[in-house]
């Protein structure tokens, strides 16, 4: 089902790549987000392993300044989503609370003019790729359509990084995020426990696995959700002596 | 009281101690679904809730046999929950052959896998429908009204379970909680396929497996499953 939601928001970013002349990425995707809010500003930070801050896009100097702020020092609203899996919602940084919980980036944030901040892990259970987090120059809760929005933005980031760790490019025609295979990800039961089996086979976190899986269904041109059915029933293995499969999948699809 | 009046007692009371502070949201919805089961004397019931794009997905089920997950997941497409969440209301599909135009799609699965009639009944909470339980039974027929009534009063226990969890009186927070509750899923569907892999089992005993360690621990499922997925030696006694 196509829902309008996640029709919506993909435009939004598409609009954006295409202003630019590019393919969709994570820029757009925080700049069609902070558009969509109304937020001061919306960024985006990669991890690699548990612990890992590694901001790549913001849409203004102020958002990558607090990005690398709370890389540098390990705190703020986004260094815990990431850690708990959770999002982290804070309405207003100046805040006693906000203060004590965050005592070196939520001054130095409110500094900046930023009072509100919400940021939103980017994954599905144990597959973590990182958080988006909106920044807003007003205190107050995100309303219920602004927080959907920022879901449905976070869920497209992932996949776009997802599609781009796995070397499967983001052409507008043919990207993965809009079709049957990025809804897989996001809500197919099979393709999370095909994950699972393969990460146990290869010796591999769940996220490379998925990644695997992805970039095979990819290379072969069939469907992510019958891969993940056929691998959850056995009839194939990605082990080291796993046939036909080896470990030139990856950049078989690049 | 009849015995079957005093069963349908103890299925609430057993729910209703469950809400304790701090309980375990996965494992309470899958007590709900299979006590639903067995309450209704119906074949398989799962609990669908629906995400921020309005996507339901599978949280719960009586069954985790992969086709049934399926048939609940396919109702995306055309189905009674789809059209009892978006409608609002509940939908009663005594017989599934008489629907064959209505859901081709949904009935040519449902009756592959042996089930003669469904219903549907909304989670509610207050105008919203936030998902729907979904009730399988192998023959035909519609349920009883008082079988539904208690069928419904399920649902909105569900619904208390979800918002209970970590008191979400606002929509802002429900959305939160709904989309914790769809990754803990996740999650688990993860860790079924790690501990199916390492057992060399399908992946419903797998969940069998670790609903029971975290029973027998008195862990949550979302912490059995995160640790089974990292490979954590603190669960390597699991399998």
């Amino acid at each position: 089902m196509v829902n309008d939601r996640a029709a919506r928001v993909w435009e939004t970013v598409m609009r954006h790549a295409e202003q630019d002349g590019a393919t969709p990425s994570l820029r757009h995707v925080c700049a069609a987000c902070a558009e969509a809010l109304s937020a001061a500003g919306v960024g985006f930070a990669l991890t690699s392993s548990v612990g890992m801050f590694e901001p790549v896009s913001g849409t203004d100097p102020k958002v990558d300044e607090l990005e690398e702020l709370q890389a540098t020092v390990g705190e703020g609203p986004g260094c815990e989503a990431l850690v708990s899996g959770e999002p982290v919602l804070v309405d207003d940084l100046a805040s006693p609370g906000s203060v004590t919980r965050w005592p070196v980036f939520a001054p130095a944030a409110v500094d900046r003019g930023v009072r509100g901040m919400f940021s939103f892990p980017a994954g599905r259970g144990a597959v973590h790729v990182g958080v988006l987090e909106v920044f807003r120059d007003v205190t107050g809760p995100l309303s219920p359509r602004d927080l959907g929005d920022a879901f449905a933005y976070t869920d497209l980031a992932m996949l776009l990084v997802l599609d781009s760790r796995g070397g499967i490019a983001a052409s507008p025609a043919e990207s993965t995020v809009r079709t049957g295979d990025g809804e897989a990800v996001l809500h197919s039961a099979e393709v999370h426990q095909a994950a699972g089996m393969l990460s146990v086979q290869l010796g591999i976190p769940v996220v490379d696995a998925l990644l695997r899986l992805r970039a095979r269904a990819f290379a072969q041109n069939v469907r992510l959700t019958e891969l993940a059915r056929s691998v959850v029933a056995r009839e194939i293995s990605f082990g080291p002596n796993g046939g036909s499969v080896s470990d030139s999948d990856l950049e078989g699809s690049a | 009281m009849t015995a079957s009046q005093r069963q349908v007692a103890h299925v609430f009371v057993e729910l209703a101690d469950t809400l304790v502070d701090d309980f375990d949201l996965l494992a309470f919805l899958h007590l709900l679904a299979t006590r639903c089961k067995d309450t209704l004397e119906v074949d398989a019931v799962g609990v669908l809730l629906a995400d921020h794009n309005g996507t339901l997905n599978t949280v719960a089920a009586s069954s985790e046999r992969a086709r049934l997950l399926e048939l609940f997941q396919l109702q995306n497409d055309e189905g009674p929950c789809l059209d009892c969440y978006r409608g609002a209301a509940p939908v009663h599909a005594a017989d599934l052959a008489a629907e064959r135009g209505r859901w081709p799609r949904f009935v040519a699965v449902a009756e592959a896998e042996g089930f003669a009639s469904s219903h549907a009944l909304p989670l509610r909470l207050r105008d919203d429908v936030i998902g729907a339980l979904n009730i399988f039974g192998t023959r035909p027929g519609r349920l009883a009204d008082e079988l539904l009534a208690i069928g419904q009063a399920l649902a909105d226990i569900a619904t208390i379970g979800i918002l209970q969890e970590r008191t979400a009186r606002d929509r802002g927070l429900l959305a939160r909680q709904l989309q914790a509750a769809l990754d803990s899923r996740i999650l688990i569907e993860q860790a079924k396929g790690v501990l199916s892999e390492r057992l060399g089992s399908g992946v419903d005993e797998a969940f069998a497996v670790l609903r029971d360690y975290a029973r027998s621990h008195n862990r949550r499922l979302r912490e059995v499953a995160r640790a089974v997925v990292d490979n954590d030696p603190g669960v390597t006694d699991i399998a």
